[in-house]
């Protein structure tokens, strides 16, 4: 069942997320590896360089598509967008 | 306290409805060694270790095993959303059915309710760092279990990203045990309760 209001996701958009779905991987995996290592300097700066890419990405795609956390709403529009976006569960790419 | 992020951890785009899949890979969202079990176990776990460092691998892998939960309820949805009522009665799914629509709730592919007795919180850090890692290879091989049972590639890519993660936080639990050994009092040999007799 689907209703009007539901907003399909363009390809690019679908690109720049899976871009997050890697660069937030990345850095998930890399913390748990920091957090039983937290001495080994060259995984520090590797967690440093992919988070600083990944919030900048997430704030880049808040402005174009819309915000995916509460703390960039003030990213994109005037109006509540946050309750508008897709939701992760209706899987919108292919 | 944690914030929500509008996105699932890896993506789950599952094109064909199949009810029987769903009622075995339900298990991971409600059952012994599902999702719901891990999350609720770690972050509970959490306040009487005795160590910093093994307190925040237990709340990191808690918070990822949420997200785990998210994708689990994501593929049982997309497997059951658009199903007929034919379909419902020729795959055994009208037990469920009757009872939860096609709504997401945790059990296990039995139909056991989610119960927190399948996990414990023990307030023993080497008991408990040892429960995550049986943990971990328990919810590893019911994964490989489901894999046998599905052929639909679209179901079996993110159930085989989710059967990583358990041998990658198996491989975190294990140093988190170790730290905890290295710091323990070396007259108490056989590592009896190291959090709560360090107190006394």
């Amino acid at each position: 069942m689907s209703c009007d209001c539901q907003i399909t996701m363009t390809k690019e958009q679908c690109e720049m997320l899976h871009d997050i779905d890697i660069l937030c991987f990345t850095v998930i995996d890399m913390t748990l590896y920091t957090d039983t290592h937290p001495d080994d300097r060259k995984a520090l700066d590797f967690v440093r360089h992919y988070q600083k890419l990944l919030n900048s990405l997430r704030r880049e795609y808040a402005v174009k598509y819309g915000p995916l956390c509460l703390s960039d709403v003030d990213m994109y529009g005037t109006a509540w967008d946050w309750a508008k976006m897709p939701l992760p569960w209706e899987g919108g790419c292919a | 306290m944690w914030s929500y992020e509008r996105r699932l951890e890896y993506p789950v785009n599952i094109k064909k409805t199949d009810a029987k899949a769903a009622q075995v890979i339900i298990s991971q969202y409600g059952g012994p060694d599902g999702e719901l079990s891990a999350s609720m176990r770690y972050l509970s776990q959490r306040f009487a270790m005795p160590d910093r460092r093994v307190a925040g691998v237990l709340t990191d892998i808690g918070t990822e095993e949420l997200a785990h939960f998210e994708m689990i309820g994501a593929i049982v949805h997309q497997l059951t959303r658009d199903l007929s009522m034919e379909e419902i009665e020729s795959s055994g799914f009208a037990p469920y059915y009757t009872d939860h629509t096609v709504g997401v709730w945790p059990q296990a592919a039995g139909g056991i309710p989610f119960n927190a007795c399948e996990f414990q919180s023990k307030g023993d850090a080497v008991a408990d760092l040892v429960e995550n890692m049986a943990a971990e290879q328990k919810a590893r091989v019911t994964y490989e279990n489901i894999l046998r049972l599905i052929d639909d590639p679209d179901i079996i890519d993110p159930i085989r990203f989710l059967r990583q993660r358990e041998i990658n936080h198996f491989q975190r639990f294990g140093e988190a045990l170790r730290m905890t050994q290295d710091s323990l009092d070396p007259k108490n040999f056989y590592q009896y309760n190291p959090g709560f007799d360090r107190c006394k």
